[in-house]
């Protein structure tokens, strides 16, 4: 790049307006967000780039501009010209601005949409000044008209952008004596939304949504005025796979998701960053969680992967980690062919002796692409050493057009990457069964899978002397386990992931796992540790950090480094 | 002004809305994929019956627009004009016609009071209550014509009689502020009519057609 473009010499592709009197320079065009055509960068963008909030409901970066709740009006100026086309300048030297006022009355300010008015060079925009607060108040005062005014009882107090503008903008009392026109307040919308008409501001957020981001045009405005009403045609339920995110986007509460309305107050919640484990996509995600119980996930924005976007089914598929029958005990199986409990210290030591007691090349691993990068770096480790045959368990399904991947697996990418698996997931499980059947294979390390259910049956696996599992709900293989530790779900540890796209990404522990179940890369590091005779990092950055040094693909990551949105892997 | 015999109307409109009954709106799920409409919407559309004329006029209004969806108002127009209101099943039909979603079209169905969702009477009439009609005794004429007909003045929107056979509403202006107050029965226009011209439509309605109002 040239010197950064100075006053007098801007740079073609950008231009410098005034926000709040702080000058920023934009780009001249913006990508629109769904065509991705170029379009004039707008006052409220170059207000984003200044660090200025503009408040507002129907505008959203990731959505066609409507420009119909009016909550973004500001005022502003522009540059007056001479006859000459020529800038009027300042007795200083510098441009004269134009306050812009109504045409027809001269005296009051003409403000605008910053969301859909597109910038010129010069522009100053105020968005501070009394008239455009007072600008303001008059608008959240007629959008409020018919607003019910049931915070107590509405999903979203505590997030509702109407309550915080009101907090900002607006009047301790209604002027409003008139009767409200009441909407219908129960809507099922779908098999997952709740509509509430009396709530709704009318933005269209979520029309846009369906109708450009997902391709299901299945929601509009009827009627007229004070009686217009957001719905879906009748009987037509608005059931695609990314209904949820309307709920996310609805600026009030009028949307609500049946999964979490009247669950929780959303200011008990405790958010912590984590990722969806449902795909390869690996959309990043928020968990909302109290006292150790998840109430929700929400999307978090991250434009590398998932925009502000997820799926209905991963945003839905939590429930299995609070199940009654989680795995909670470590089980060590008797002499009698029954289970008993044991604890951690004893079971790991009795498990890293057995394993070193196996001739080499006498052990095989199935660990899951479900796992983390850390635990798979584990497991390849103690592979290495005892010359351990490997893979993990491919999982397909249906993919669409938006976010949904056809890997079922949330780290296939991770487990190629730390040699786990081949290029193709699960090619290694025959010759692990014939291994196994042959008895040339005695010991099976499986984490996260039921093998049963891919060739490795029931059969073969008593015929081992030593098998160990790890997973967090029972099934056929945790049934004929030697030794079974139970494992944490991805919401109730830390580690990476590395989605279809080779995204790098990091996730945090929201909730505690149940009874003793441990974090797999806390009792691996221990367990393999013993076999290796060496010590590993008793911390999760530690392991990241030198998994980032013998895995070539991690050269040069450090768990610091991957931040909230991870980094992409060359 | 015209004469106050009333001029015969269409009789296919006038017993197609007689005879027309609304299927039960009823529609499966599933519509994953939005552009290729689902199999309930193809079954609900194919239980609504165009008159022979319909498809063939709404073919017609396509070819004078750039786009399919700009014919939207004028072929709801025209299923309004042949079958006498706009059905749930019609406005499926022509969504599948115009390659819309019919929410689409039902948006533009609830926003503009001239479209009727269930069938007006054979002689619909129109009561302007715009200022100067007002002044000069809409009201009265509303709630004289409404004494007639057995119905209630107060009730906002379009009501029949229970015969089918006279609607009545409220309109805004309809152009003709110097004669009020004015109204209009079916496509034809009357003004300055005072309840006893209005008597007089009604009878020389109901002498026309061998009915009493």
């Amino acid at each position: 790049m040239s010197a950064p473009p100075s006053k007098s010499n801007p740079a073609p592709d950008t231009l410098t307006v005034v926000v709040d009197g702080k000058p920023v320079t934009v780009p001249r065009t913006t990508p629109d967000p769904v065509s991705g055509r170029p379009l004039p960068t707008t006052m409220i963008q170059a207000c984003e780039a200044a660090g200025v909030v503009v408040p507002h409901y129907c505008y959203h970066p990731k959505l066609p501009v409507a420009g119909n709740c009016r909550m973004c009006l500001v005022e502003f100026g522009l540059p007056a010209l001479g006859p000459d086309r020529q800038p009027i300048l300042n007795p200083d030297g510098t441009p004269k601005i134009v306050l812009q006022t109504l045409p027809y009355d001269p005296g009051v300010p003409r403000a605008a949409i910053a969301c859909a008015t597109p910038l010129s060079p010069g522009m100053e925009i105020y968005t501070n000044t009394p008239s455009v607060r007072k600008t303001r108040e008059a608008v959240l005062e007629s959008l409020l008209i018919n607003h019910p005014l049931d915070c107590p009882i509405c999903d979203q107090a505590g997030e509702c952008k109407l309550q915080e503008y009101s907090v900002e903008y607006g009047q301790s009392e209604s002027r409003f004596a008139e009767t409200k026109v009441h909407k219908p307040k129960q809507v099922d919308l779908g098999p997952r939304i709740m509509l509430d008409d009396e709530r709704c501001i009318l933005c269209s957020r979520c029309i846009r949504f369906t109708r450009d981001i997902v391709g299901d045009d299945a929601l509009g405005i009827v009627s007229r005025g004070s009686h217009s009403t957001l719905t879906a045609y009748p009987g037509r339920p608005f059931d695609n796979n990314y209904t949820l995110n309307t709920v996310d986007l609805c600026p009030v509460g009028a949307l609500t998701s049946k999964d979490f309305r009247f669950q929780m107050r959303v200011w008990f919640l405790k958010e912590t960053n984590n990722l969806c484990p449902s795909c390869g996509t690996g959309c990043n995600l928020v968990i909302g969680s109290r006292e150790n119980r998840i109430y929700r996930y929400e999307p978090r924005q991250n434009d590398a992967v998932n925009s502000c976007w997820m799926c209905d089914f991963g945003r839905l598929n939590y429930k299995w980690i609070q199940r009654p029958d989680r795995l909670a005990e470590v089980g060590r199986r008797n002499a009698d062919g029954g289970f008993d409990a044991s604890s951690w210290t004893p079971a790991l030591r009795e498990v890293a002796d057995k394993i070193k007691g196996l001739p080499a090349g006498a052990l095989a691993i199935v660990a899951s692409a479900r796992q983390t990068n850390e635990e798979l770096f584990l497991l390849q480790r103690l592979a290495q050493h005892r010359q351990a045959l490997t893979d993990s368990i491919p999982r397909l399904g249906d993919a669409d057009h938006l976010l949904v991947n056809a890997d079922k697996n949330p780290n296939s990418t991770g487990s190629r990457l730390i040699g786990i698996a081949g290029p193709d997931l699960g090619t290694r499980l025959p010759t692990m069964a014939t291994g196994i059947a042959e008895g040339r294979i005695k010991g099976l390390i499986v984490f996260g899978e039921d093998v049963v259910r891919h060739g490795l049956t029931e059969e073969l696996l008593q015929r081992l002397e030593l098998l160990v599992v790890s997973d967090v709900l029972p099934n056929a293989t945790t049934a004929l386990a030697h030794y079974l530790l139970p494992g944490c779900a991805h919401a109730e540890k830390r580690g990476s992931f590395v989605n279809v796209k080779r995204q790098l990404q990091r996730f945090n522990q929201a909730v505690a796992p149940p009874g003793n179940a441990r974090p797999e890369w806390e009792f691996l590091v221990e367990c393999v540790g013993r076999v290796l005779g060496e010590p590993l990092p008793a911390t999760l950055e530690g392991l990241f950090n030198q998994m980032a040094k013998e895995v070539p693909a991690f050269q040069g990551q450090t768990w610091a480094g991957l931040g909230d949105l991870g980094k992409k892997l060359g | 002004m015209r004469p106050l015999a009333a001029r015969p109307v269409q009789p296919a409109s006038a017993t197609t809305i007689l005879t027309v009954k609304v299927p039960e709106q009823q529609l499966e799920k599933d519509r994953a994929d939005g552009a290729a409409p689902a199999k309930g919407q193809a079954q609900a559309a194919s239980r609504f019956a165009p008159p022979s004329d319909l498809e063939a006029r709404v073919d017609e209004l396509l070819k004078r627009y750039p786009h399919k969806r700009s014919a939207s108002l004028m072929a709801l127009h025209a299923v309004q004009e042949t079958t006498g209101y706009v059905s749930g099943p019609a406005i499926e039909w022509l969504a599948r016609k115009l390659e819309l979603q019919p929410i689409n079209l039902y948006e533009l169905v609830t926003f503009y009071p001239m479209f009727r969702q269930e069938p007006a009477g054979r002689y619909q009439i129109k009561v302007c209550r715009t200022l100067s009609c007002a002044l000069g005794g809409s009201q009265a004429l509303y709630r004289h014509l409404c004494a007639r007909l057995g119905l209630d003045p107060a009730r906002p929107g379009l009501q029949t009689t229970p015969d089918g056979r006279f609607s009545i509403e409220w309109v805004e202006c309809l152009a003709s502020c110097g004669t009020a107050p004015v109204l209009m029965c079916n496509d034809d226009f009357f003004e300055g009519v005072t309840p006893e011209r209005a008597d007089g439509l009604l009878s020389g309605l109901a002498a026309g057609h061998g009915f009493e109002p």
